[in-house]
């Protein structure tokens, strides 16, 4: 009813204007006649709105005269507008509070960024709106502190053919002529370019969505280039994905650099250049997953797409999981085989060409919101470490069962594993075959404390082989967090390991090794400081007759403080390392100082960065005494800023300095270079 | 007297002769242990002595043997140049899985490698010397600790990565497969300068993961190709030391810069009427974004805009989003002129009465 108070003094307060004023009395008065009747209109109809309102509106609209009180005036309700950042104007023509007004576009307050006129407002988004539904919520308050509120909704897409459409690349071409070098440099190129062309693309309409990133290389220097950099073009990454997710089922196919994580026993954590599919059903909780990849990892057009079924270097499987019970019950199964066949870019092995296959059953149960969450896996090898010889694959089986959770401040955990004498699996070179044993942890996040204690006990020679020995290692560690102060985090932990063996044959050493290792730090974080202190030392206690006892000590000074005026980074360090042979009675310190710092002036027209370290080595029998520096710096005018909306160049100066001062043989190596550098960056995105 | 010694003397002198031609050769270490079922490389240094008028001594192929049973064979030549009677060098011998298969068939746990040096002398030739390595087969924990693999990576898993000029907190990492138990030594280097030196006893188990130290953190102010490598000092590596790459484009990072929340206080309680929330910003943020969330929600409930360093929760918000009793969590972000994220606070939580 409040719309019919409203009617009644708006219809008062013109009816005063008419007696109050003479001849613009008489205008107003005339004027205010027409108004009379007009809200006499309006009276009448508000009395009988009930019996043809519907809902969503305030008045019908073949029946409102004057329209409703908030209106959205672009877009226009119900339409779908192609722009990603697409003006939105309301009009309110009623007396409203300003400071009142409440704004909600998608459930974001947008009040603080509206331009508020008398009649209503403008906004001008400051994101991409994504592509899709969106709503308006206006709330007004009227001076006499009525609550109006309307809502409206309208569609956007990014471009006409599709839903959601970007393309952003950026390029850098860098050039660097040599300036000048010491005599003992011998590999540095007299010029050099690179170029990075970085680019992310997608498009998406309704369910469908393909992505596409890649980063595109070109280099060529006057030297010949050392692998794993070629000359020419290359392409360091790339990954093509394709999506799409329905209400029933989603799709996901992938081509390039991809990442296959499957069971802990089996492929895990395996990052190559190849291609898997996965197809996930809701209404089943069923996901397949299948791929394909190159054994090795490949940097540059070598290996091709990397997809392939050739087992000698190529690595696929497929794999299922189910879930039950809103999946707190599932149950996953992997196959996958292939082989590797060496070193590639970034491994190094001794092992060469090997082969095999695996097949692995994980079943995981959460039935108590993270309480109590089991797992178990079990998983059955055929591998041949070396398919150059006459011997063929060894089969092995390898289990696991592992029980935890969270009670309140509380975690715990236990594990039993075995893993099989001849247990390995291609696609996870980190598995540790021919171990037994079992681990326990348990820990607690009280307010100010945080502490956390595991024990763990394995051993080897799972088979008890009388030709070697077992080897039990035991190991406990306790580590206490003081978080009560939020700049100042502080711990502490030990650790202790004991090695025993048993059953030895009689040319095999008995071992008997105790490593203890105490850790603590400190750390003070306030904005601009970051600064942190570390120590910790080590002793490892051969207790045979040979006494090979070793011991590690370090400490670590880092910081960085971060300021904006200047915007400089300096960061400086300090670090003491020592290690000691007690056979030997040779003591080895090294002290390393760096220093990093980077910045910009003259509002980023000139950049800066060095990075320096200063190390000194001696050894207490005098075997060693060296003093090392190592710098790099570069200097960097910008030229221009978005020049043609694109291009920035840059000009500028890099190099380095190193130093060896051998005191032993009485020799230094001075070594300097400095390079003319030219770069700029384009980014152009559609 | 004098007659034996007459006698004796030129038998000594033909003793001595032929020791002074007869080589001496030694191996080292003479004595190595490798785990079983594991291709292995190991580092033989060969010393030969007392060969005098002889200039080379060439060895064709060595033999892996247990008494009279040969396991294996290793096809490669190896010369020492001899000068005063002396020389010496070393050979990477790989010891195949076939080899330590064939002595578990032959229940034996330790064989030898035996090479055969020849020599090239004036008059006379001394005979062909052999240097021994004797091998023992262990368990893994049990042998000489050395490393088996190593695999340089960025967060992404792999060796490359593409980054932004000046981007913070770069960090490398590596994987280190290894046997037995001892002290890891080394240091990172990115372009030939070293960031960090790691001394770190370890024990037998599962594999080791170090990471590169965050301060300083990977270089990142030069754009261009820069290689990260972990070296290893000690033990003496036996295998090639991989690189990973890095790619710094010229596009600057923008850096977000941390938002300090001040009111109302982290973990404090309120009450249930409309709240304003407060925090300090830096000079480049012009705009910035509150976001609500429930406590184990990853998206908010609610998010708002504020151009300046509050803002007031409105009573109609209030009332249909947030209850009384429930704990709820807040963060701030800021945005710069041109709407990059510069800065966030971390994530506070409070409670209504």
């Amino acid at each position: 009813m409040w719309w019919l108070n409203r009617t009644k003094r708006l219809h008062r307060s013109h009816q005063n204007v008419h007696n109050s004023h003479g001849k613009k009395g008489v205008e107003i008065g005339t004027k205010g006649m027409k108004i009379n009747l007009i809200f006499r209109v309006i009276y009448w109809s508000i009395l009988f709105f009930p019996l043809y309102s519907f809902p969503g509106h305030v008045f019908a609209k073949s029946d409102i005269t004057t329209g409703p009180p908030i209106k959205l005036l672009h877009p226009a309700e119900g339409t779908v507008v192609i722009a990603k950042k697409p003006l939105i104007k309301c009009s309110i023509p009623i007396s409203f509070d300003p400071k009142r007004l409440l704004v909600l576009l998608d459930g974001t307050d947008i009040s603080a960024l509206l331009k508020i006129h008398s009649e209503g407002f403008d906004y001008k988004p400051i994101a991409d709106l994504p592509p899709g539904h969106h709503s308006v919520s206006v709330t007004v308050f009227t001076p006499d502190g009525q609550e109006i509120k309307q809502e409206f909704t309208f569609s956007t897409r990014h471009s006409k053919p599709f839903e959601e459409a970007y393309s952003n690349n950026q390029i850098t071409t860098l050039y660097e002529k040599l300036i000048d070098k010491s005599e003992e440099v011998q590999n540095a190129p007299s010029w050099k370019t690179e170029s990075n062309l970085a680019s992310e693309s997608k498009l998406k309409e309704k369910n469908w969505e393909l992505m596409f990133r890649t980063n595109v290389r070109h280099f060529d220097q006057q030297l010949r280039a050392i692998p794993p950099q070629e000359k020419g073009f290359g392409v360091a990454n790339y990954l093509f994905q394709g999506k799409y997710s329905g209400s029933r089922f989603n799709f996901l196919g992938e081509l390039g650099d991809v990442t296959i994580n499957e069971t802990a026993n089996t492929v895990q954590a395996l990052a190559r250049r190849g291609g898997d599919l996965v197809f996930q059903s809701k209404d089943l909780h069923l996901q397949l997953r299948t791929f394909a990849v190159k054994s090795e990892q490949l940097m540059g057009f070598n290996g091709g797409l990397g997809i392939g079924t050739t087992p000698a270097d190529h690595l696929m499987g497929f794999s299922g999981d189910v879930g039950l019970f809103s999946d707190r019950l599932k149950f996953k199964t992997i196959y996958a085989r292939g082989g590797e066949e060496g070193n590639s870019f970034g491994i190094s092995t001794s092992e060469g060409a090997r082969e095999g296959d695996v097949l692995g059953f994980l079943i995981t149960s959460d039935f108590f919101k993270q309480k109590l969450i089991t797992e178990a896996e079990i998983d059955i090898s055929r591998f041949d470490g070396d398919t150059s010889d006459e011997f063929s694959r060894e089969k092995d089986k390898a289990y696991r069962v592992k029980a935890g959770g969270t009670l309140g401040k509380f975690n715990y955990e236990g594990l039993y594993e075995y893993m099989g004498r001849d247990y390995e699996v291609i696609g996870n070179p980190g598995l540790q075959k021919n171990r037994e044993g079992f681990g326990l942890k348990g820990g607690g996040d009280f307010k100010n404390h945080l502490i956390n204690l595991s024990v763990s006990r394995y051993h080897d020679n799972v088979k008890k082989e009388d030709l070697f020995p077992v080897v039990y290692t035991s190991q406990g560690t306790l580590d206490y967090t003081f978080k009560k102060y939020q700049s100042l985090p502080m711990g502490i932990s030990y650790q202790r390991t004991m090695m025993r063996s048993e059953n030895e044959p009689l040319n095999i050493a008995h071992i008997r090794t105790d490593t203890d290792t105490i850790m603590g730090r400190i750390n003070y974080v306030k904005m601009p400081w970051n600064v942190g202190l570390t120590g910790s030392y080590s002793h490892q206690n051969d207790r045979t007759e040979a006494a090979n006892d070793t011991t590690a000590i370090t400490f670590t000074f880092a910081s960085s403080v971060i300021l904006e005026r200047p915007s400089i980074s300096i960061s400086p360090g300090f670090t003491f390392n020592r290690s000691i042979s007690h056979l030997t009675d040779v003591r080895t310190d090294v002290y390393t100082t760096t220093l990093d710092l980077r910045g910009d002036l003259f509002d980023k027209r000139l950049t800066y960065g060095f990075g320096g370290t200063y190390t000194i080595s001696k050894s207490s029998d005098g075997s060693s005494s060296q003093d090392t520096v190592g710098s790099n710096f570069n200097l960097l005018y910008l030229l221009a800023n978005n020049l043609g909306g694109f291009f920035s160049p840059s000009v500028g100066i890099r190099g380095f300095c190193n130093r060896t001062n051998n005191r032993i043989h009485d020799q230094t190596v001075n070594e300097f270079a400095f390079f003319l550098v030219i770069q700029t960056k384009m980014a152009f995105s559609f | 007297m004098g007659n034996r010694a007459l006698y004796w003397m030129p038998v000594l002198i033909v003793l001595t002769f032929v020791q002074i031609a007869e080589g001496l050769v030694t191996t080292s270490p003479s004595v190595i242990s490798i785990p079983r079922g594991l291709q292995t490389a190991r580092s033989i240094g060969y010393n030969i002595t007392g060969v005098i008028d002889c200039t080379q001594a060439n060895s064709t192929g060595g033999v892996f043997a247990s008494g009279p049973n040969v396991l294996g064979s290793v096809n490669t030549f190896v010369s020492i140049p001899l000068s005063g009677g002396s020389g010496r060098t070393t050979e990477t011998v790989v010891l195949p899985i076939r080899v330590m298969k064939k002595a578990e068939s032959l229940r034996v746990n330790s064989f030898q490698y035996r090479r055969t040096f020849s020599y090239t002398c004036g008059r006379p030739v001394p005979p062909p010397e052999t240097g021994i390595v004797q091998i023992a087969l262990s368990g893994e924990a049990a042998t000489e600790f050395g490393i088996t693999r190593l695999q340089l990576y960025f967060e992404n898993r792999r060796a490359e990565i593409t980054v932004k000029r000046n981007q913070p907190a770069l960090r490398a990492f590596v994987d280190i497969r290894y046997v037995g138990s001892g002290l890891l030594q080394g240091f990172w280097e990115v372009d030939g300068r070293i960031l960090q030196n790691v001394n770190r006893h370890l024990v037998y188990g599962r594999s080791v993961t170090l990471e590169s130290p965050e301060i300083p953190s990977l270089p990142t102010f030069a754009a261009g190709t820069h290689v990260v490598r972990f070296v290893i000092t000690s033990p003496p590596p036996t295998l090639p030391l991989p690189e990973a790459i890095y790619f710094v484009t010229a596009e600057e990072f923008r850096e977000r810069l941390a938002i300090r929340l001040t009111h109302p206080e982290n973990r404090s309680e309120v009450n249930y009427s409309p709240l304003t929330f407060q925090w300090k910003g830096r000079d480049r943020e012009v705009v910035y974004l509150l976001e609500f969330l429930e406590e184990g929600g990853e998206k908010p409930i609610f998010s708002a805009y504020s151009k300046n360093l509050d803002y007031s929760l409105p009573a109609p918000v209030l009332k249909n989003l947030f209850s009384q009793g429930k704990t709820y969590l807040w963060r701030v972000k800021g945005f710069d002129a041109e709407n990059n994220n510069t800065g966030e606070s971390p994530l506070f939580q409070f409670t209504f009465k």
